[in-house]
């Protein structure tokens, strides 16, 4: 028999609720007194003394063991200032900190970054995509998935000159090819059917649009059976082709049997073509620690290389990759030996001065553990780069100010609404890249690119 | 029996039979479907939700997957679930004789469930089973003689006998046809590899166990799954990897049923040492591991991480290959040859070197002339065996 619940029980329920509401609220009230500590408090993520963009979305932090806290705030010019104030639930008195300052600067950052999300296993995806992060805000939202090409795979995106409007990303799998998108208009080009037949691997677009120098790597994959670094990825071969939208063709770049070319990259310029290689010792993977890349250069104009390859740098102890330049310096990063850092913990970011042939290690923005790619913001000032510091296997983005003297600022991780959120992500961000803008939504005209692949 | 109590007791006693016939055919297909459902509160997890397909209804399967790590909870929400049918049936059919009816629906509902699943529970027993190295139960499945109706328990049922050391005594009672009865290597499949990072963990390659591990999580819809968070947490753990550990259980304890389990993991990842990245780091000469099982338990003897489960595998693998050069060079000279098992003396016996053979137990040497005998004078395949579960039934005979 159906009882309608009579007011008393609902009074009572109503008691217990206004009680435990009152005890919870007493629980978590703060301590009125706090012993000074000095140093800045310990926070995850780690942001006293960073500097960041005006505009930035709001830093959110907590107490790296979890306890409650309180912020006290105030701006003194470029720079604000917070104090908290933490405490044990229930204990009578808390700790006050330092106030550390967090740097406000004025120097322009690129509204955007494109980046892409995988799980960081070893062969297989699940789901994959290229997202852009909005900076000023905690807007995430997808440039492309893999559902739009059957869960395959979609990577190496690069945008002409940083422009949302232009870009370009490999869709592997069935109907695969390099997807280009101009504006409205998307197509997919499959680069192994036309030219040289050869594929497409690292891209980087000519400053100035015409042209997009590719590596093409025939990448293999080995897991170590009992060591800390699960794996190494390496080149059996790999060459430089060009791709020219303006005639839809493909030449051969760069192409030896001896060495082994890849991540190209721009002078901002044009004029100059810089990239890595290595003598190929052959019989890899059992020789992969002779496998030491070296940073080239060459004349650029017309489609074609216009003069002499160069060493920049290079030596038997390190090996170079992603080679990016900004004015008169060049930021790479540098692992042992091998081709693939981002497994390489000992990888770290260096800086060399083109002007003197300085090179130093960034140790600003190196940590124990991964620091690989790299990406420099449109004006110069900031950079974006991959590393694997909070749990060694989890790529995570973190932003530095460049001051344009070679010296970079304390690194931010990208700011998120709930600060676990960079623990509880099960994805690794991959190949940040800033842009001037938001890419438009092209999801359905690239998915209908790999309908018309199915239904040939 | 009053009609009131008859339709209290109906119903009832159609909970009943219903829980009880699901507990006992398909309690290990809920249990596999807890290992590689999820339900987390976190971010990523509620986006993939909303982009897929059906949320709502994949929020309620995803969301009661986690009770099925009990094993009465699966059958009990069937059970639930058919009772309601019934109800609604009853309510709405009211001409319909009430018992008729409820014998129908059972009769039905059994029907549906067999006998497909049935195959599904045996897999999924066997696969429950070897993941807690429950090996008794692994061969109580996989006899010999389901094994020759379903092939998929062979490598499960010699994966149980190397770990309990019986592999040579046992493998050729099992209809195997060669190496790949073994192991599912080439199996890109989530059982395929599931099996594989359950072998790698036996056989202590715990960076392979892991790999295999994110393999079959890469088969799930969001990429990860409860079952393979536990396997990642315990993996991490084995290998002293404080902080990936400590971040898996922080990840499990978004899984309201599961966070007891993360809390209890994180106290023992907690109470790990710190390690210095600086004594880990990159290795150009460590061994690497391929889908070449015979290779990698090559590599394994030789960076000395050869146990004896491993070393019977290897042994096994080159008798499934009938290499029995490579098989008589992994005994040392001073072998004791009569101390080996009948199987590994029977594929010595083919080989025609005089030490080995001076080596080998005269009742070996005695069976296998009679077997020569009998085998010159056989006729066809199709004639009864000579010596059942003998190496060279395998090796003349081809099973």
């Amino acid at each position: 028999m159906d009882v309608e619940p009579k007011p008393s029980n609902m009074y009572g329920q109503f008691r217990f609720i206004v009680l435990f509401t009152l005890l919870a609220a007493l629980c978590g009230c703060s301590p009125k007194e706090f012993d000074e500590q000095d140093g800045y408090p310990p926070i995850f993520p780690d942001y006293t003394g960073v500097t960041v963009p005006e505009g930035s979305a709001p830093l959110t932090f907590r107490m790296e063991d979890g306890r409650k806290f309180r912020l006290e705030q105030r701006r003194e010019g470029d720079t604000l200032w917070t104090t908290v104030k933490a405490w044990r639930r229930g204990a009578r008195r808390g700790t006050r900190y330092a106030p550390f300052p967090i740097i406000y600067s004025h120097d322009p950052i690129d509204p955007y970054i494109v980046y892409r999300l995988i799980e960081p296993g070893y062969e297989s995806w699940r789901n994959m995509g290229l997202y852009q992060r909005e900076l000023s805000s905690y807007d995430e939202s997808p440039v492309v998935t893999n559902r739009a090409n059957n869960l395959g795979c979609v990577n190496c995106h690069t945008f002409d000159g940083g422009s949302p409007e232009r870009m370009l990303f490999h869709a592997r799998g069935r109907g695969g090819g390099t997807v280009f998108a101009d504006g409205d208009n998307v197509k997919v080009l499959n680069l192994t059917q036309v030219g040289p037949h050869r594929q497409g691997t690292y891209p980087a677009w000519h400053p100035e649009g015409r042209y997009v120098v590719f590596s093409s790597n025939n990448t293999r994959q080995c897991f170590t059976i009992r060591n800390d670094q699960p794996i190494e990825v390496y080149d059996t071969d790999s060459d430089l082709i060009v791709y020219d939208s303006a005639t839809d063709s493909v030449q051969m770049l760069v192409e030896t049997r001896e060495t082994l070319e890849t991540f190209p990259s721009w002078s901002p310029d044009g004029k100059t073509l810089y990239w890595c290689e290595a003598v190929d010792p052959g019989r890899i993977p059992a020789s992969r620690g002779e496998v030491h890349y070296r940073l080239m250069a060459a004349p650029f104009a017309d489609g074609a290389l216009a003069g002499e390859p160069r060493i920049v740098f290079g030596n038997d102890s390190l090996s170079v990759s992603f080679p990016r330049v900004n004015g008169r310096w060049l930021l790479f990063t540098a692992a042992s030996f091998g081709t693939f850092p981002i497994w390489h913990k000992e990888a770290e970011l260096m800086l060399l001065d083109l002007e003197t042939g300085a090179v130093r290690t960034v140790t600003e923005l190196n940590s124990d553990q991964t620091d690989s790619y790299h990406s420099w913001s449109s004006g110069g000032q900031w950079v974006v780069f991959s590393s694997r510091r909070l749990d060694g296997r989890y790529t995570r983005l973190f932003i530095s100010h460049f001051d344009g003297e070679g010296h970079f600022s304390k690194p931010f991780l990208l700011p998120q609404e709930d600060p676990d959120f960079n623990q509880l992500r099960l994805k690794s961000y991959n190949i940040p890249e800033f842009i001037t803008g938001r890419v438009p939504d092209r999801q359905e005209a690239i998915a209908g690119l790999f309908k018309e692949e199915e239904t040939k | 029996m009053n009609s009131r109590l008859k339709n209290r007791l109906v119903p009832l006693l159609l909970f009943v039979a219903v829980f009880v016939a699901v507990f006992l055919l398909l309690r290990y297909t809920f249990l596999q479907k807890e290992y590689f459902g999820l339900f987390l509160n976190t971010p990523d997890y509620w986006t993939d939700l909303w982009n897929g397909p059906h949320p709502l209804w994949t929020l309620a399967g995803d969301f009661l997957s986690q009770f099925y790590r009990l094993s009465w909870v699966g059958p009990a929400l069937t059970a639930l679930l058919a009772t309601g049918c019934f109800l609604l049936l009853r309510l709405f059919l009211k001409r319909f004789q009430i018992p008729l009816a409820a014998v129908i629906f059972t009769a039905l509902l059994v029907a549906a469930l067999l006998p497909k699943a049935r195959e599904r529970e045996r897999w999924a027993k066997v696969e429950y089973a070897s993941l807690h190295m429950q090996w008794d139960k692994v061969l109580s499945v996989a006899t010999p003689e389901a094994s020759a109706e379903d092939r998929v328990l062979i490598p499960y049922a010699l994966l149980a006998h190397s770990e309990r050391g019986t592999l040579p005594q046992n493998m050729f009672r099992y209809p195997v046809l060669g190496p790949e009865d073994i192991d599912l290597e080439g199996e890109l499949t989530r059982h395929g590899y599931y099996f594989t990072s359950l072998v790698n963990e036996c056989m202590g390659c715990t960076n392979e166990a892991i790999h295999n591990t994110f393999q079959a999580a890469c088969t799930t819809p969001y990429g990860t799954s409860f079952g393979t968070l536990r396997q990642l947490i315990k993996f991490n753990i084995a290998s002293g990897n404080k902080a990936m550990a400590r971040k898996y259980c922080d990840i499990l304890e978004k899984s309201p049923f599961n966070a007891a389990t993360a809390r209890s993991a994180r106290k023992v990842v907690e109470a790990m040492p710190e390690r210095s990245y600086l004594d880990h780091g990159p290795s150009d000469t460590a061994a690497v591991i391929t889908h070449n099982t015979i290779r990698n338990l090559r590599l394994l003897a030789g960076a000395g991480y050869f146990n004896a489960a491993a070393a019977d595998r290897y042994r096994c693998l080159l008798l499934l290959q009938r290499d029995l050069r490579s098989f008589a060079s992994s005994f040392p000279p001073e072998e004791d040859l009569t101390a080996l098992p009948v199987t590994y003396q029977q594929a010595l016996c083919l080989i025609s070197d005089r030490d080995i053979q001076r080596r080998l137990s005269p009742a070996v040497l005695e069976s296998f002339n009679q077997y020569m005998q009998e085998y010159n004078n056989l006729r066809s395949k199709e004639d009864d065996p000579i010596l059942p579960g003998s190496f060279w039934e395998y090796y003349f005979l081809g099973y």
